[in-house]
């Protein structure tokens, strides 16, 4: 899982810099996935995690850098566009469609990523997107009738629907508790598993510790490191980002001393 | 000419921008969409009528008596229709207030009729001349007024305790709340007071437009192109959107002929919908987040 | 799914008694059930936008009126009534086409307003072309030659196709992709975008077929009263009534906006033949008084019957629910 086993990503982003106004959220960023990796995007508040991922998904309107998709330049395309390519995601916070049932929630990405399917075909997607998440029982209830733990699932069985090879997820764990953490933990590895491309964006680091092949940390809009997980977390930089100057100096100083 | 047409257009952008504050104002902090404003504008130039005829009382000095009866109209109004269904949906608002605007006009009608009426004042017709340029005493006068009206609509909204209680609750209904703020109270002075500040632009129409029931609806059109133009919500920026309209208004009326006031008003407005939003004076505001 | 077969074969009862009544029913009751079906029309318009994809196009009208004088207009060029026809029902969704791709980027608020300034907009412009239009002074149609009886007949039979006619559309489109779309993206549109879905495209024909089915009943109005003026044809009293008659029946479900709109013209009409000369009067009362009493009784059932309709189970539950509303608007 690594640049030279694979030299080709499958996500490639070079150079993306975004402002709003005056602001840059994302400045200069670039970073790859290759097929069947996991890479973590983590970073303080504000680090422009989420614009990042809207840029790849087509939300970000005008940004600078490129961004290709299996060879492909894909920035500047519109978000169903992009979508219909097999690049699936996410929302931080859910946006289930009110007054569709939990099917039709997700049945919406198997009828538009392929318009052509067949209408049995469409149904028989979305049952197995629902059932890999474990919401086959709850198919024809509404999706305020949901728990947040399921809401979060939903939205994952709302992105495979679609067909994807890349799936950006942005904080599909943030306010589980630690049986539905693992629970997700668990469906993230089978759907790499399945042969998909994932990015993660988390703040629970034993979450991504424990499921990322590789991560990536922005501050400021910066990345400030990239790299597999043990060697991030003990980078100086890294630490400085999380916990303030003072602490990662006398961190450092621990490492050295003993 | 071309400095008549500018002296028209700012002569009457006043009143326009008088018209649209109350208008604005409810936008802005309710996030209503008030259909019977117009209607309220049509009050106070009838209030204004019957003083002048009953009294033969001024109409620019009318405002003193139609403010107050159209500040227990908006509160009324508000108070027992509007707060109960503004916070459901935008389309029962816009139903509940187009409704109301039928009942006012057509109350109007059974009590004037449909007639066109007008008020004359002692120095009606009389007109300043500054060299080529004639300035009429009515619409100067209705100018400076509209413009001190507004002055102070502004101030009572910054520098007094109700008014800045009025602009928090826009901003955050519950940090309003928090700070002992009742927000249904808020309201009902929220309705009553653009409804009083558009009554007093009504007296001051009254001396410009024919009065008729239908008064208000010439008036809906400008108001809601000058409330984009300004910005929802913000006095300097709709009093500033005022004169900009009637400035166009005017030119259009000049060198393209009357007719095509209107057309090139609603052509501004879409494009400046289109293209800004949040107005060209404007910061993006409350009422778009409130859908 | 009984329940929306129990609700076809009751539309097609109704259907049948609708197509006997003309030769037994006298001028009058003809006259109210042929603007009950031409309403009906506009509530399924409207329906489209405002209940499929949560776009409130109050300006509407403006597709009624657009229909109207093309009809008018080509009737007096000496075009075919069939023709006539369609091109009202082109013209509108080309307009809404063209119009929509800029305005319906705006939202809430926004998108309202400026469906409501195309409408005035529209005024001003045929006010100021004059010439085949008519301008301020009005424009009369070519007189039918047939006998009056046999030609409101026809129209009678006109708005009811018509109203059919969009009725089946807006079932196949709550069946359709389109329909799916609309209803996704009214809860969220970047959610629908990132799953495939092209709102722009779906948005804007959304709002065409809309225009097509505004625009096309405009016209039948325009050729059964023989004389039309931009106050009468882009009237925003036309959609606002529409919009009650959705309120009542029940928004984004197939046939509560037909119900809906039963109820309230038939009420309507009845109210209003007494007090004529008050009559914007008690149609304002009305308005009020149906929001007044149904957002904290009835709204909740609404937004249930909603998503209900989503499976396209509605029917019945949408006219029950119209009864009970009536029900408590009469005590």
């Amino acid at each position: 899982m690594n640049a030279q086993s694979n030299p080709a990503p499958i996500l490639a982003v070079r150079d993306v810099s975004v402002r709003f106004g005056g602001v840059v959220a994302v400045r200069d960023v670039s970073f790859d996935l290759f097929p069947g990796e996991i890479v973590g995007l983590i970073g303080p508040n504000g680090a422009g995690k989420t614009t990042l991922l809207n840029v790849v998904s087509g939300l970000a309107g005008r940004h600078d850098g490129t961004v290709a998709f299996d060879g492909e330049t894909i920035s500047g395309r519109k978000p169903h566009v992009i979508a219909r390519k097999g690049i699936a995601r996410t929302f931080q916070i859910v946006q289930p469609f009110k007054n569709l049932t939990v099917l039709q929630n997700v049945s919406i990405g198997a009828m538009f990523c392929a318009p052509n399917r067949l209408s049995s075909e469409t149904r028989a997607l979305a049952r197995e997107a629902l059932e890999k998440v474990g919401l086959g029982r709850k198919a024809d209830i509404l999706p305020t009738q949901l728990t947040l733990s399921e809401r979060k699932r939903l939205e994952l069985a709302r992105a495979l629907s679609t067909c994807p090879r890349v799936l950006l997820l942005d904080e599909v764990m943030a306010g589980l508790n630690h049986t539905e953490i693992e629970r997700i933990v668990a469906l993230i590895r089978e759907i790499r598993a399945d042969g998909l491309s994932i990015v993660v964006v988390e703040h629970v680091m034993k979450a991504i510790m424990a499921i990322c092949d590789r991560i990536v940390v922005l501050r400021f809009g910066e990345k400030i490191a990239d790299g597999p997980p043990d060697a991030v977390v003990n980078d100086p930089h890294v630490v400085s980002a999380y916990l303030g100057e003072r602490f990662a100096k006398r961190h450092a100083a621990q490492e050295v001393s003993p | 000419m071309f400095l008549q047409t500018i002296v028209n257009g700012l002569l009457m952008g006043g009143v326009y921008g008088l018209a649209t504050i109350g208008f604005s104002v409810v936008w802005g902090v309710m996030g209503i969409i008030n259909l019977a404003h117009g209607a309220y504008v049509m009050i106070g130039a009838y209030v204004a009528y019957v003083l002048n005829q009953w009294l033969g009382l001024d109409p620019f000095l009318a405002m003193a008596g139609a403010m107050p009866v159209l500040f227990v109209i908006g509160y009324v109004l508000q108070v027992a229709l509007l707060n109960p269904v503004m916070r459901t949906s935008l389309l029962l608002t816009l139903v509940v207030t187009f409704g109301i605007d039928l009942i006012l006009i057509d109350t109007f009608v059974q009590i004037f009729s449909s007639d066109v009426r007008g008020v004359q004042t002692a120095y009606s017709g009389r007109s300043l001349a500054l060299g080529p340029v004639l300035i009429p005493y009515v619409r100067l006068a209705a100018a400076v007024l509209s413009v001190a009206v507004a002055t102070a609509a502004y101030l009572f909204l910054n520098r007094t305790r109700t008014g800045q209680a009025i602009l928090a609750t826009a901003l955050d209904r519950e940090a309003a709340r928090l700070m002992g703020i009742v927000p249904e109270r808020i309201y009902g002075l929220t309705g009553g007071l653009s409804a009083a500040v558009t009554g007093a632009a009504g007296c001051l129409a009254s001396t410009l437009f024919p009065i008729s029931p239908t008064l208000g609806l010439t008036f809906l059109g400008a108001v809601f192109v000058i409330t984009v133009l300004g910005g929802i919500g913000s006095v300097p920026g709709v009093i500033l959107a005022g004169f900009a309209y009637a400035l166009v208004q005017a030119f259009a009326s000049t060198y393209l002929g009357a007719n095509y006031q209107e057309i090139v008003a609603f052509s501004m407005f879409l494009v400046v919908l289109i293209v800004r939003p949040q107005g060209l004076f404007g910061k993006r505001f409350y009422g778009e987040a409130a859908s | 799914m009984t329940g929306s077969r129990k609700s076809l074969v009751l539309a097609l009862a109704a259907l049948a008694v609708l197509a006997i009544l003309p030769f037994v029913i006298g001028n009058y009751w003809l006259r109210v059930l042929t603007s009950v079906f031409m309403v009906g029309v506009v509530a399924q318009g409207l329906n489209v936008i405002v209940g499929f994809a949560g776009y409130h196009a109050f300006g509407n009208s403006a597709f009624f009126g657009v229909g109207a004088y093309v009809v008018a207009v080509t009737l007096n060029a000496g075009w075919p009534l069939p023709l006539a026809f369609v091109a009202a029902g082109l013209a509108s969704a080309v307009v809404a086409g063209v119009f929509g791709w800029p305005l319906l980027r705006l939202r809430g608020h926004y998108f309202a307003i400026a469906s409501v300034a195309l409408n005035m907009a529209f005024i001003e412009v045929i006010l100021n072309l004059g010439g085949v239009t008519g301008g301020a002074q009005g424009l009369p149609l070519p007189i039918s030659p047939m006998a009056p009886d046999l030609l409101y007949r026809i129209i009678y039979f006109l708005m009811l196709g018509a109203l059919v006619a969009a009725t089946a559309v807006v079932w196949v489109l709550s069946q359709s992709r389109l329909g799916y779309a609309l209803r996704a993206l009214k809860d969220s549109e970047s959610g629908a975008e990132v799953m495939g879905v092209d709102t722009v495209r779906a948005k804007i024909t959304a709002w065409a077929i809309s225009a097509a089915m505004t625009g096309t009943v405009g016209g039948i109005w325009a050729y059964w009263i023989t004389f039309i003026e931009v106050s009468s044809a882009f009237d925003i009293g036309i959609s606002m009534r529409a919009y009650i008659m959705m309120l009542l029946g029940g928004i984004g479900t197939v046939f509560g906006p037909v119900a809906g709109a039963f109820l309230f013209q038939i009420v309507a009409t009845m109210i209003w033949a007494e007090f004529t000369h008050i009559h914007n009067l008690l149609l304002g009362v009305f308005l009020v008084a149906v929001v007044m009493l149904v957002p904290n009784g009835v709204l909740p059932l609404l937004s249930r019957a909603g998503w209900r309709a989503a499976s396209a189970r509605l029917g019945g539950a949408s006219t029950r629910l119209s009864h009970r509303l009536f029900a408590r608007e009469e005590r």
